[in-house]
């Protein structure tokens, strides 16, 4: 009794630790003007849900991506749904590679940071940026894009650091 | 694999992608962006959003103080003579006026004056996804905000129209953006034009205004402000000043760039007019 009372107590400690995470790399990400280099701002929600990924099991990952990518609709302005069903893929798929094939420590969670953000920014640029009829699409690529993606995979080991020390603060059994 | 998709979670995840995706066509369909599990989400983070916001803005107007105090001085000093000059044309205008009322009189002319509601917000939320300045505000429809409310800054220049109003938050999009329309005139030649954004200019800050004839009277300097045609937004509402003018690409028509009155990316604060009427008043 014991024992699972301790596990169900370990286990809400674990899942809130990574939803007030979630909650804190949300506010960084929207407040306006913070870490702002020129137009480009960086992106926290997304690495914060990879960083969560590599940590649990692929449907645990899948579940918790599908969340955040909800948030992420909202924050950004896009149609629900959206980010959330393709944060829970590439969540699914980023914690399936880490468990059979990576090998991971900060700098490849940066690589997988910058694989994820620079999927979901293209696919997103994509629909709501090419498909919408803009212009110059080749510079807001290139020149906003592409240096969001990288300056968000530079950050991403602040929420890689945070997931970590939670899931090995609170370890289930 | 198959040991993968034959577990109880991995069904429950297949119907959870099922379930996002209809909320995706549903909120495509009824032109939402906000479901209600979203509007969750958005009663958690925005009181989060508010209080950072007032803490970097805490922040910056300190370092502020220290940072641009020469800056400061040397605007202060612009302002001061500025105003000197407003004072005459102040003085000049109130004569202009009591002749133009006295003329009225005269002739039974009523004019309607537009009444506006403000509702006051801060700016809580911008995303580093957001193409074109639009932003987050800490009203929604609790505090009477709805869709296609009109949206200004501190100095009354109209900054864009709410598009989603949810609970206690409302998503703004900005003039800068392409799919931003409003009818305008320039306020000195009174030619009639659309605003607009354009993704030539809207990276440097400034929107468009088109449809101007090819031998248009406008300049640079000169107001634009808005028409109130349509109804969709109140009438004399300032929103920038004519930067250049571009002849459009037919020949036919030319295109002004609009120098927002307020910097879109800049701003903290804004008024949204929840309510307005053109009404004639009481004699």
């Amino acid at each position: 009794m014991n024992s699972s009372r301790e596990r169900f107590r370990t286990l809400v400690c674990r899942w809130g630790g990574f939803t007030l995470l979630f909650l804190l790399m949300a506010i960084l990400e929207t407040t306006p003007g913070l870490l702002r280099i020129g137009s480009i701002k960086p992106l926290f929600i997304l690495p914060t849900a990879l960083a969560v990924a590599v940590q649990e099991d692929e449907l645990n990952a899948a579940f918790f991506g599908a969340a955040c990518g909800l948030a992420w609709d909202w924050t950004a302005a896009r149609y629900a749904g959206g980010f959330a069903i393709e944060f829970a893929l590439v969540c699914l798929l980023t914690s399936m590679l880490t468990r059979v094939y990576l090998r991971l420590n900060t700098f490849s969670f940066c690589l997988i940071s910058a694989g994820g953000c620079w999927l979901i920014c293209s696919l997103d640029f994509l629909f709501s940026y090419q498909m919408a009829g803009f212009g110059h699409g080749a510079e807001r690529y290139f020149f906003y894009i592409i240096p969001m993606v990288i300056y968000s995979a530079v950050l991403s080991p602040l929420s890689y650091v945070c997931a970590r020390g939670i899931a090995n603060r609170f370890v289930l059994e | 694999m198959k040991d993968f998709f034959s577990r109880i979670k991995a069904k429950v995840l297949v119907g959870v992608l099922v379930l996002l995706a209809a909320m995706m066509a549903y909120a495509g369909a009824n032109n939402r962006l906000t479901t209600a599990p979203q509007e969750v989400i958005g009663l958690l983070l925005t009181p989060l959003q508010r209080a950072a916001a007032g803490v970097k803005n805490s922040a910056d107007s300190l370092a502020d103080r220290y940072t641009r105090i020469d800056e400061i001085l040397e605007e202060n000093e612009q302002l001061r003579e500025e105003n000197n000059a407003l004072e005459q044309k102040l003085l000049e205008y109130d004569r202009l006026k009591a002749e133009n009322d006295a003329f009225k009189s005269l002739m039974e002319i009523e004019e309607t004056k537009p009444e506006y509601s403000y509702l006051q917000a801060f700016v809580i939320g911008r995303d580093g996804l957001e193409q074109f300045g639009g932003f987050t505000i800490d009203k929604g429809t609790m505090q009477g905000v709805k869709t296609g409310d009109a949206v200004v800054s501190e100095n009354n220049y109209l900054v864009g129209v709410i598009v989603e109003a949810n609970l206690t938050s409302s998503k703004v999009l900005s003039v800068l953006s392409p799919s931003f329309n409003a009818a305008g005139v320039i306020s000195r030649t009174r030619e009639n034009g659309i605003l607009t954004g354009s993704t030539d200019y809207a990276f440097d800050g400034k929107c468009i205004f088109t449809n101007l004839s090819r031998d248009t009277l406008a300049t640079s300097g000169d107001a634009v402000i808005t028409t109130g045609l349509g109804e969709v937004y109140p009438p004399d509402i300032a929103i920038g000043t004519v930067e250049e003018l571009v002849p459009e690409a037919s020949g036919k028509t030319t295109t002004a760039v609009i120098a927002p009155g307020d910097e879109i990316d800049k701003v903290r604060q804004v008024f949204v007019i929840t309510e307005w009427s053109n009404t004639v008043p009481e004699q």
